[in-house]
């Protein structure tokens, strides 16, 4: 029973994971970017959305709703701003130009936000909890780990059924070919960083409702949503909530077996998976 | 093989050339036509970064003593302008390592401050100790800032430490504990790092002063920093039946572990952290879980003392910076306070305050007490110590902000009497 509670644990887990890492996938398969400046961002969205709950009293989902236009404009200015001039064969530019971003952000919401820690009051809902045969399950957990997966479900339905999914899978497969045939792929690319950030404003919301975000915590998972997307595969959405997943299993598993192995154990997944299958579990190259 | 940096003047030193001479023009006329003697002290204070909650009030406690010391300060008869350069190590120990040589070497600061938290100390008064400068530190732990350089068995000529130690926080922690109904066993939750091992220590730790006092000690192995699944460690604990829950665990890690532990209906009667709760951010992040959460205090605007500079009570510094910055007093307050106090009493009292070999003497001479309490480093643990108090809080539910820290636990250091018993926290 203590194991298939780990695993329960562990797959709720790797629904926050897949939250983070869905927006990276996306990202990075699409501009082979690797957004640094991700953590940041969620915290920035965070600090954003607590700031609007002291001021306007606004509950959780208020929040979500107000934070994902917002994500998506911070994510079409970035694009359109910064990142359009530095993507391209070279994934140096990016690297150096998020870099660069997330000390700017980190520091500009020192100015703003001070050094405090913050977090999202989400009422009784964060502390319930669920008995499934004798295990407890957090109703918290539970609705990050089921946005995830909505998350996912929607996202894939858009790559695959839309004409914007059709263009951002052609700019994906090759961008000089896409456009040629008529796709504007700077467009594109606007487009997908923004729904990529604005996913980020939900996962924002349950960051804050969770634990606490201060202005310099943006580093600490973007390891964890970065080992997702190699787990599952990168570029692939269904591969980075499958990887999520299994680094939760991972960590949970294995800090069940000690306390301290947790996270190193997620870590030695990450590397097998490296070894073995480096384009990751789901993808198809 | 040449090295481009080391020939000429480069862009840098040129506009700090400029910047100094600026400087020196607007000053006020009176004070250049004395042609006095400068005093330069080098202050490293974490401004950003992860530690910045400790640099907000050392920022304050420049404002003021810039303020306070505009006109100069007068020792043995003669004026000597004081320049304080202030350097952000911004939370990093090489960082402030970096800044400190700098400080010594370029700027030939008479004494050096780093003002706050173990990763700026450390690197800083091994800096000082390198090259001969005074160096005057605080809030960490004694023993961090002085066991990695070896100080079990020598002391340092340079630098000097004033804060209580280890075995003050445990014993205090236990204090609190022995005075609550509970059966009797604790849970550990410590982070895998520096503090966590020494906290975890088997010797010098929280366990064997815990079952010595006649604890049982359940200590799972220690959690990486910013661990998002406790799961493993509260099932220990609900097994076990822990009546409370002890530790150092930062804010973070201590709502998430906290929101975890109720959906898991774990529920300890005592919560005690260490670190965690030093803030009252910190603990209104917590939400309602915060209410009844207890913690050490290094300060309070209710320490019976005095600031030598001002003559202000505790409560009064307190208020101060409430009208000044609109959030609530923080316990480094009186630290980043009482640092001045003793850097203008040792300038005062130094044979030759421009003379590093005389301030340091004068500080060595220290008998002072400030805002903190009593600064003598002739009786404490090691030469290079100053100890000052610790006593045992409890979060409560406040008026005037969202939650007032309550002294619950004075026996250790009795300077006051506890402002109430420590509660059962509430769920």
């Amino acid at each position: 029973m203590k194991w298939v509670d780990a695993v329960i644990q562990g797959l709720l887990l790797g629904g926050l994971y897949a939250q983070y890492a869905i927006g990276m996938s996306l990202m990075f398969g699409v501009m082979r970017i690797v957004n640094i400046a991700h953590g940041d961002l969620v915290v920035l969205l965070a600090l954003i959305g607590i700031s609007l709950a002291a001021v306007f009293g606004l509950g959780p989902g208020y929040i979500i709703l107000i934070l994902v236009p917002i994500g998506a404009l911070i994510g079409w200015i970035l694009q359109r701003g910064i990142l359009n001039w530095a993507v391209g064969e070279d994934p140096l530019p990016s690297l150096i130009a998020t870099f660069g971003l997330s000390l700017a952000l980190q520091n500009f919401m020192l100015t703003v936000w001070q050094a405090d820690t913050r977090s999202l009051d989400a009422g009784p809902l964060v502390v319930q909890s669920v008995d499934l045969w004798s295990i407890r399950v957090g109703v918290l957990p539970l609705v990050i780990c089921g946005v995830a997966l909505f998350l996912t479900w929607a996202l894939h339905m858009v790559l695959k059924t839309t004409k914007f999914g059709r263009g951002l899978r052609a700019a994906a497969a090759d961008k000089d070919a896409a456009t040629l045939c008529g796709v504007d792929t700077k467009a594109i690319y606007a487009q997908a960083t923004a729904i990529a950030v604005a996913v980020l404003g939900i996962a924002a919301v349950f960051q804050a409702a969770r634990t606490t975000v201060a202005p310099s915590d943006g580093g600490a998972q973007l390891i964890y949503a970065f080992e997702a997307v190699i787990i599952g595969g990168m570029g692939s959405i269904w591969g980075a909530f499958v990887g999520g997943l299994i680094l939760g299993v991972a960590q949970v598993v294995g800090s069940r077996i000690d306390p301290g192995w947790g996270i190193l154990i997620g870590h030695l997944v990450f590397l097998l998976v490296l070894a073995w299958r480096p384009q990751g579990l789901l993808s198809r190259h | 093989m040449t090295h481009p940096s080391s020939t000429g003047i480069s862009r840098r030193t040129a506009l700090k050339g400029i910047a100094a001479g600026t400087a020196l023009l607007s000053m006020p006329a009176y004070l250049r036509a004395q042609s006095s003697q400068t005093i330069k002290i080098g202050f490293i204070s974490p401004q950003t970064g992860q530690m910045a909650p400790f640099g907000e009030t050392d920022a304050f406690a420049l404002d003021f003593i810039r303020t306070h010391l505009a006109g100069g300060l007068e020792a043995g008869g003669k004026t000597y302008n004081i320049e304080i350069i202030e350097r952000d190590a911004q939370s990093n120990p090489n960082r402030a390592a970096e800044l400190a040589g700098e400080l010594c070497q370029n700027d030939n600061v008479h004494i050096l401050i780093p003002a706050s938290t173990t990763d700026v100390t450390l690197p800083v008064s091994e800096q000082g100790e390198l090259f001969e400068v005074p160096t005057l530190s605080s809030t960490a732990p004694w023993q961090a800032v002085i066991m990695p350089r070896g100080g079990a068995d020598q002391a340092f000529n340079w630098t000097y430490h004033f804060f209580w130690g280890l075995e003050d926080i445990i014993q205090t922690f236990v204090n609190m504990w022995n005075g609550v109904d509970s059966n009797k066993k604790v849970g550990l939750l410590l982070p895998r790092n520096a503090d966590g091992e020494v906290w975890g220590d088997d010797t010098i730790g929280l366990p064997p002063a815990m079952r010595a006092a006649g604890f049982e000690v359940i200590a799972p192995s220690k959690f990486e920093v910013r661990t998002n699944d406790f799961s493993a460690q509260i099932n220990a604990f609900k097994e076990a039946g822990c009546d409370i829950l002890g530790g150092l665990v930062f804010p973070a890690d201590l709502r998430t572990a906290t929101i975890q532990m109720a959906q898991q209906g774990y529920s300890p009667k005592i919560m005690t952290v260490a670190a965690g709760l030093l803030f009252p951010s910190a603990v209104e992040a917590m939400g309602a879980l915060g209410a009844g959460m207890s913690t050490e205090v290094w300060w309070t605007p209710a320490f019976p003392y005095k600031s030598t500079l001002t003559s202000e009570t505790g409560a009064e510094l307190a208020a101060k910076w409430e009208a000044t910055t609109g959030k609530q007093w923080t316990q480094p307050l009186g630290y980043s306070h009482a640092m001045w106090e003793i850097i203008v009493d040792v300038l005062k009292r130094a044979a030759d305050p421009m003379d590093r070999a005389a301030i340091r003497d004068a500080l060595k001479a220290t008998n002072l007490e400030t805002m903190v309490g009593k600064i003598n480093w002739s009786n404490g643990p090691h030469p290079n110590v100053s100890k000052t108090p610790i006593l045992g809080g409890q979060w409560r539910r406040g008026q005037k902000w969202p939650y007032d820290l309550v002294i619950v636990e004075t026996q250790l250091y009795p300077i006051m009497e506890p402002q109430s018993a420590l509660e059962m926290k509430t769920w």
